[in-house]
């Protein structure tokens, strides 16, 4: 009925008219999006092109003076390119994150089937595999270092109850890049598993069922009917997983920034790095700009994947 | 519907935009207040003025800043003071975002590494023509020095340390040594078990530069290029380098964690650690503390040299005439030698004015006695913001030569490139 109404007016009043008063109420929140979000987004791309640094920060400060060009920003981007520390650091930044998220998500679907089974104080459990997620981020990494120290910590205390020998975690950059998986992949695993019990509560019993009758294993369930429908939902929390663990800069940052600084970076400690402790504005900016892209690019590609696959399938 | 939404957004981001670009104002007025004769800490404020004042302190010390706040406002009945603590990162970052803004603190109570990054972005207001003689000549030798730039002198130093001093604990050595070669001895014979004659944070160049500095060594020229490869430099990487593996006096993966549990327990003779942690051993259950100035290097005589740094005051630019007389007068009154006191009673600090070196806890309590005396051993850390590309070239190499991964020897070559790369990146 409205429709038809409409059809003879404008499309946008007719449009408005009908939506104006969502619209209003969502305009509070719109304002607050694009001054906090969409504004610094496309701020970073302004200063990507500029040579902004401590020196220059004078005149930008004072008169709010940028000089950006084309050519200013291509110099950025090739420096970033050209330099080896990128490709190593890029590098050591995709290691980390296949790690991490593989284990998460690995663990986070081991520990829903589990809970998902009829057992005793699953409650208990629930809540013990949630703990890292209720602690805050910064105190949790700073007791694990405390745990990986050399001499005292908790994780070669228990190690030399099996005669092995002291590990240097802190020191060396091969301890202390698995310190911070280690605690990563303790720190990641409850929201994986949360995504998955919720995927899991949703699967239709009756699959199981036809399985039963059909004289299935518990492995065969869980390889055709339990993982091949956990993926709709695992695919955008893995999407995200990735983008979080390709930008988390608290784990490596804060276990090891002051005793293994340079040799374990990854990508966005490396922009930390340059826009706060070295004032290289500019640079960090096109460094961002590199980083965004790279998981644009990626994150476009996977979702592709995982939706021609799906079509495949049916 | 599409194009409505793009409309609504364009319109936003538009807008956000527009209200990004506001002006600045109140320039005109403080380039007045520079004509007149009188330096500002001489003259009144004659309005009511409210000065932001943001700080990086301990609680205790924040203590020590109220009661010290209490007073000022009682001589001063048209300035408040509003402080607000902050910790030491978030200081420098939130000082530089807020004047971007326009709503900074009047003055921040920073560290002296603070004024390189501040001076050079035009944050800090340059104070040689604003402030009295009177009030200049009342700092230690040396101390307005190291908070100026090129000339300029950008900070008032409210108190000195920061440094590195030799603790001892009196249950196991009965005296301080005066060369190294003398704790070394000393060293060997307490070394036993999981007792240590020494523990320092030996990975960390804060601590290396001690050693670098008995040898002669600096670690900038006179127009701030890094100087790290040379003889001083090797000598003091073989030094640190025989320490743990020739002398065998400190432990395995000696870091700051370790040698303060070592140091609670009694079991470290000697360790290397800042004035700031005084008060907890004097405190502890098993120590009887004693403080020293580090050994003198019998090879080169020197003693050993730490950086010293302190807390000083910075004023923001361009600020309004009255608001600044405010700030100077509330400097002022904080560096009196009344102030100055409350800072060596309550918190043990060493002041910045001399005048209060007299002070009974100075001259006669030995752990203050002993971090005065390690403070003339000292030379102020650079102030500038390239002094952070040093450490980060100093620490890998430092870290693989304690690790007995690099020779001693091809550490200065490696430690000099990587510093010249990063002060290049950062002009």
């Amino acid at each position: 009925m409205k429709k038809i109404l409409g059809q003879d007016e404008n499309p946008l009043s007719n449009f408005f008219k009908q939506y104006g008063f969502s619209y209003a109420m969502l305009l509070p929140a719109l304002i607050v999006v694009a001054l906090v979000i969409i504004y610094p987004f496309f701020y970073n791309f302004r200063l990507a092109f500029s040579n902004l640094n401590m020196y220059r920060m004078r005149p930008f400060i004072r008169e709010g003076i940028l000089e950006t060009s084309f050519q200013i920003g291509m110099q950025n981007f090739v420096r970033i390119l050209s330099s080896s520390d990128f490709w190593i650091v890029f590098l050591r930044t995709i290691v980390w994150t296949i790690i991490n998220v593989f284990s998460h998500v690995s663990f986070g679907i081991f520990f829903a089937i589990l809970l998902n089974r009829d057992m005793k104080f699953k409650g208990i459990y629930r809540t013990l595999l949630m703990i890292p997620w209720a602690i805050p981020q910064y105190i949790v990494i700073l007791i694990w270092r405390g745990m990986f120290n050399y001499r005292y910590g908790a994780v070669n205390n228990f190690l030399g109850l099996f005669g092995i020998e002291r590990i240097s975690w802190l020191t060396t950059p091969a301890g202390g890049f698995s310190a911070s998986i280690i605690t990563n992949v303790w720190l990641g695993i409850p929201f994986m598993m949360m995504i998955a019990l919720g995927g899991l509560q949703s699967i239709n019993p009756t699959f199981y069922e036809a399985a039963d009758i059909d004289g299935a294993s518990n492995l065969q369930k869980i390889k055709h009917i339990t993982l091949p429908l956990l993926k709709p939902v695992m695919t955008p929390a893995i999407v995200l997983g990735v983008i979080w663990t390709f930008n988390n800069l608290n784990v490596i940052y804060m276990m090891t920034a002051q005793t293994l600084t340079d040799q374990i970076d990854i990508l966005v400690i490396y922009v930390y790095r340059a826009a706060f402790e070295f004032y290289r504005y500019g640079y960090a900016a096109a460094f961002s700009v590199i980083i965004f892209l790279i998981l644009l690019v990626w994150g476009l590609t996977f979702m592709e994947y995982m939706s021609d696959e799906e079509k495949a399938v049916r | 519907m599409k194009k409505s939404l793009m409309g609504i957004l364009i319109l936003v981001l538009s807008l956000s935009l527009l209200v990004g670009c506001g002006g600045d104002q109140a320039q005109d007025q403080a380039e007045e207040g520079a004509q007149e004769n009188l330096a500002l800490d001489q003259r009144e404020v004659t309005e009511e003025v409210t000065l932001r004042f943001w700080e990086k302190e301990e609680p205790a010390v924040r203590s020590t800043l109220d009661a010290l706040i209490e007073k000022f406002e009682e001589k001063n009945p048209n300035i408040t003071v509003e402080r607000t603590n902050m910790e030491t990162e978030d200081l420098r970052q939130n000082t530089q975002t807020a004047f971007m803004g326009g709503e900074g603190p009047h003055l921040t109570s920073s560290p002296f590494d603070h004024i390189g990054p501040f001076s050079a972005m035009g944050i800090a207001e340059e104070l040689d023509n604003l402030i009295s003689d009177e009030l200049k000549d009342r700092f230690i030798d040396g101390a307005l020095d190291g908070l100026s730039l090129e000339g300029n002198l950008y900070g008032i130093p409210a108190t000195m340390g920061n440094h590195l001093t030799l603790l001892y604990n009196k249950n196991l050595v009965d005296e301080a040594p005066e060369t190294w070669d003398e704790l070394i001895e000393v060293a060997k014979e307490l070394t036993d078990g999981d007792t240590y004659g020494l523990a320092y944070n030996a990975a960390e160049p804060f601590w290396w530069v001690v050693f670098h500095g008995g040898f002669g060594g600096w670690v900038f020229d006179e127009d701030l290029n890094p100087t790290l490869d040379d003889e001083a430099t090797e000598n003091a990487m073989q030094f640190v380098h025989d320490l743990r593996y020739k002398h065998r006096i400190i432990p395995g993966e000696s870091d700051y964690d370790l040698m303060d549990s070592l140091f609670k327990e009694g079991k470290a003779a000697f360790i290397i650690n800042g004035d700031w942690s005084y008060g907890e051993y004097a405190d502890a259950e098993n120590i009887d503390l004693g403080v020293a100035s580090i050994p003198m290097f019998n090879e080169t005589g020197l003693y050993g040299q730490p950086m010293t740094s302190g807390t000083s005051y910075i004023m923001m630019a361009e600020l309004p005439e009255q608001e600044q007389i405010a700030t100077i007068k509330f400097i002022e009154f904080m560096t009196s030698e009344e102030a100055q006191n409350m800072f060596i009673e309550e918190n043990m600090f060493l002041p910045a004015n001399k005048h209060a070196y007299d002070h009974p806890l100075i001259t006669e309590n030995h752990i203050m006695a002993g971090s005065a005396e390690q403070l003339q051993n000292g030379r102020p850390m650079p102030v500038v913001a390239e002094m952070r590309a040093i450490w980060d070239a100093i620490r890998p190499s430092l870290q693989r030569v304690m690790s007995d991964d690099l020779d001693p020897a091809d550490a200065p070559a490696q430690m000099q490139r990587r510093a010249e790369d990063t002060i290049e990146d950062m002009r």
